[in-house]
């Protein structure tokens, strides 16, 4: 049942249209949940029905304590590592790891800030990729907004510099600044003018969005149309003008003044906050009675306190909307160094599992930052929800393409751009990615154990219609048992429907699997060689004929003749007096 | 609780959160000093006792003020009324007195008697009139303040007792038994006339006028309670007595012949002179000097009574010369 703000939102214009077709056409414009202009409290931009994620009464807790000096650094990181995800179906530790998800933030969700780069809170990124939403709704909410932010380059800007401010006035907060140093009335009017800044930001750069990000700008409004933002105002035109004095200095030829004389003094006096200097100093005597100290300083600083206290609970807000600007700043930063790099990204189509899957130009970004520059392929298969033997040579980008394919279901999944230049895809309920696992001196079993306990594992967490990525499954073994297992595998996969992807060297095997075709529901592709047959990165339907083993020996050194020239120098050097160690 | 940081400009909702800040009731607040509730109980504790001191310093001092001021007019009261009567004349006796004492006690010009003194009664009548009597050796009244000590050291004698109710005659018996009388009662009463003239050397400087403005000028309670004790001191209606004395009437001791014999009492046979002096009109009125010896006193009596016996006699034969 959708609820009141959904009710009171009608697209469709005229009177209002039934739950569902505003649910349809609200969630096609990624507009579910928009309240008016008092209802929003928060400027959720992650979910159409706005939600605090952050632990509201500790953090307006710690933003007071930060505000009053007491702390330093790390509020806004900690509040976020901390911060609940939306709601998920997907088991981070299925695939996070294996798909360097955390590298991947680090290296491709970078935002520029002028000349430096913004330290993420990165930990929160990688929480949120690894969480994605399982209602629709708001995968289509999250794309409306990026859609709309890399159509309207005025309207990222806008962001930008909502979140350049956000970053200033959270140095400001963590104690970052040298105001922090010598003034604690002149650092928290820094803070109080930063929230302003924000806040005029909010309402001046989005007041004509047509996505969620429209409820920045009715945040905005909302904190302008309240008497604490009007407090704050004449607060910080009370600091910065008092009064106005008209002098008259004159200046001899030498440089020097020669006469000073005071035209005119005209005190601010409409400004609530300016009284008397009898009052003022009656003021101050009465802070010195109350316990306080007997200074002009002592006062601002008490009225910095009250009006702090009347905005204090929307910081709570930004520290989240923090945490949202860099997951879709972050995307549209992945954007600009892959389209740098000549690469495509897109919003996919999102589709059915029966219905064609289809990645133009799919990349793994991981090679964007620390590897060759990538070469994109295209992939193509008649549904989606369909088990995938991939074959091939060594290093001919199995792996990578396994990585490539997991990485853009995980981005569609987040709605947000996938690394291909044009898509279609079908959300998954879970997404399991195990690729080769390294020897480690705690493991008790052997290959083929710990293969096995992989496979249990995998079953063990595989719910229907899961995508599931694995790479050289039953590797540890010999080949006629391990292709037993095998066939058992994508046996048991197929009862589940997923969106399988598996490589294997078994190349005999797949070849009978795909002669035979028992299995339904298999599809095989190949990697593509050039005429020197060399890997092209690309991939066609099919089974390969050969792991090219001897060319990947020959390029890493590992021929009969290689070796046996290492063999005898080894030999040679035996023989050799050994040599003294020079001092 | 309202607070001068509040101006009537300001929204009801920040005037609030004004005063919950100067209230110290926000965390924030806590956070950046001790909390102020407890400075401010401090503070307004510290001025308490600062202004609780002050009250107490100037309760105090005004206690002290009107202490001193009740002993002040107390002893200013009773000055006046010492001083009631006595004028600038009374007053400059004692300078008059001294001026005769030192006459009488330079160069002796000899005996002399003015009016008719000689006729029958009239030196008892003198004699009877108010007087102050003073007794020293005779080079103790050259100057003031050698004056003043045997001043101190004389009293109403037997040659004074017997000057004014001499024995009936020169025997031994009559003047022992009247010259034992001078210092009981009967001697007092035929002496009450008589003053001291160190009651004058002690009480004059009191009753004169600069005593007391010294007494209205005195800063402190102390230098009030210094003045009281010293007016408390001295006897002042025996003063005022001898302010009104009309005579004067003095005796002087010669020095001891050289030789003889000193009694116990340390009677030798000298020259007494005596000198009676009119202070209403300062005139030397009678001038006598005469020997006195005690060797005619009976070895009896002579040790312990011959500076008592020759005064009676000195005086006795004083009378008998002049009448």
């Amino acid at each position: 049942m959708p609820g009141p703000d959904l009710l009171r939102f009608s697209p469709l214009g005229g009177e209002a249209a039934s739950p569902a077709a505003v649910s349809e056409a609200a969630m096609s414009q990624g507009l579910i949940g928009l309240g008016d202009v008092e209802t929003v409290t928060l400027p959720d931009l992650l979910e159409p029905l706005a939600v605090c994620r952050v632990d509201a009464e500790r953090t307006e807790l710690s933003i007071v304590l930060a505000f009053s000096g007491a702390t330093s650094g790390g509020l806004f990181a900690e509040t976020l590592d901390r911060a609940r995800v939306p709601p998920s179906s997907w088991d981070p530790a299925a695939f996070a790891g294996d798909l360097f998800l955390k590298e991947f933030v680090m290296s491709c969700f970078g935002i520029r800030l002028g000349s430096e780069w913004a330290t993420l809170s990165t930990n929160h990124l990688v929480r949120l990729l690894a969480s994605p939403p399982v209602d629709r709704a708001v995968v289509e909410y999250r794309r409306a907004i990026l859609r709309e932010l890399d159509g309207a380059p005025e309207t990222r800007r806008a962001l930008e510099g909502v979140y350049r401010t956000l970053c200033r006035l959270r140095a400001e907060l963590e104690g970052a600044t040298a105001a922090a140093k010598w003034d604690a009335n002149r650092r928290q009017l820094q803070i109080l003018e930063s929230f302003k800044a924000l806040v005029d930001g909010m309402v001046a750069g989005f007041g004509e969005a047509r996505s969620g990000l429209r409820r920045l700008a009715a945040f905005g409004q909302r904190i302008q149309a309240g008497e604490p933002y009007r407090s704050l105002v004449d607060l910080l035109r009370y600091d910065e003008r008092l009064a106005t004095l008209q002098l008259k200095i004159g200046v001899g030829a030498d440089g020097r003044i020669r006469g000073f004389e005071i035209l005119s003094v005209e005190e601010n006096r409409e400004n609530p906050f300016t009284s008397s200097p009898v009052r003022r100093w009656l003021a101050k005597f009465e802070l010195f009675l109350r316990g306080f100290r007997f200074s002009d300083g002592e006062v601002m600083a008490r009225l910095i306190d009250a009006v702090f206290e009347g905005v204090q609970a929307e910081f709570v807000a930004l520290v989240q909307l923090l945490g949202d600007l860099e997951f879709y700043l972050g995307a549209l930063g992945f954007c600009d160094r892959a389209r740098a790099a000549g690469l495509g990204v897109c919003l996919p189509e999102i589709g059915q599992p029966d219905e064609p899957r289809e990645l133009t130009g799919l990349f793994n970004p991981l090679l964007l930052v620390h590897g060759p520059d990538p070469v994109p392929c295209d992939i193509r298969t008649d549904r989606q929800d369909t088990t995938v033997l991939i074959t091939g040579p060594n290093s001919g980008g199995k792996t990578r393409l396994l990585q490539s394919l997991g990485l853009a279901q995980v981005l569609a999944q987040s709605g947000l751009f996938i690394p291909a230049r044009a898509g279609r895809l079908a959300l998954v309920p879970a997404l399991v990615v195990s690729l080769i696992e390294e020897a480690r001196p705690d493991r008790t079993e052997g290959r083929l154990g710990t293969e096995l306990m992989r496979i249990r594992a995998l079953f063990e967490r595989l719910p229907p219609g899961a995508m599931v990525i694995l790479d050289e499954l039953c590797s540890g073994t010999n080949p006629s048992e391990g292709e037993e297992i095998f066939e058992l595998v994508v046996q048991m996969l197929t009862r589940l429907r997923p969106q399988a992807f598996i490589t294997t060297h078994f190349l005999g095997f797949a070849a009978r699997l795909e002669r035979d075709r028992k299995i339904v529901d298999l599809r095989f592709l190949q990697v593509l060689l050039d005429g020197e047959q060399r890997p092209t990165y690309q991939f066609a339907p099919g089974v390969a004929t050969t792991s090219l083993a001897g060319q990947t020996a020959a390029r890493l050194g590992v021929t009969g003749e290689q070796l046996l020239s290492l063999v005898e120098r080894n030999i040679h050097s035996a023989h050799q007096p050994p040599r003294g160690r020079g001092r | 609780m309202p607070t001068l940081l509040a101006t009537a400009k300001m929204n009801p909702a920040l005037r609030a959160r004004v005063e919950s800040s100067v209230a110290g009731r926000r965390l924030k607040v806590a956070l950046e000093r001790a909390k102020p509730s407890v400075v401010a109980l401090l503070r307004f504790a510290t001025l308490i006792a600062l202004v609780s001191l002050v009250v107490l310093v100037v309760i105090a001092r005004r206690r002290a003020h009107e202490e001193r001021e009740t002993a002040r007019a107390t002893l200013l009261d009773a000055v006046e009324r010492a001083s009631a009567g006595i004028g600038p004349d009374e007053l400059s006796k004692l300078d008059r007195i001294h001026r005769f004492l030192s006459e009488l006690s330079g160069a002796y010009k000899g005996d002399s008697l003015a009016g008719d003194l000689s006729r029958p009664g009239k030196l008892g009548e003198l004699v009877a009139r108010p007087s102050v009597y003073v007794r020293g050796p005779l080079d103790a009244f050259s100057l003031a303040d050698t004056t003043a000590k045997a001043a101190a050291q004389s009293s109403k004698d037997a040659l004074l007792f017997c000057l004014i109710d001499p024995p009936a005659s020169q025997s031994e018996k009559d003047v022992f038994s009247k010259a034992r009388r001078a210092t009981g009662p009967l001697g007092e009463s035929a002496m009450a006339h008589v003053g001291r003239l160190h009651d004058a050397e002690i009480g004059f400087p009191l009753l004169r006028p600069d005593w007391a403005a010294s007494v209205r000028d005195a800063a402190d309670t102390a230098v009030v309670g210094r003045l009281q004790r010293a007016f408390d001191r001295v006897p002042l209606e025996r003063t005022r007595q001898v302010a009104k004395a009309e005579l004067l009437i003095a005796a002087m001791d010669e020095p001891n012949e050289p030789g003889g014999v000193t009694e116990l009492d340390g009677e030798h046979a000298h020259f007494i002179r005596l000198g009676i002096v009119d202070l209403m009109t300062n005139e030397v009125l009678v001038r006598q000097r005469k020997r006195v010896d005690p060797s005619w006193i009976s070895l009896g009596k002579r040790a312990e009574y011959a500076a008592i016996l020759d005064s009676c006699l000195f005086g006795l034969e004083v009378r008998q010369a002049i009448e």
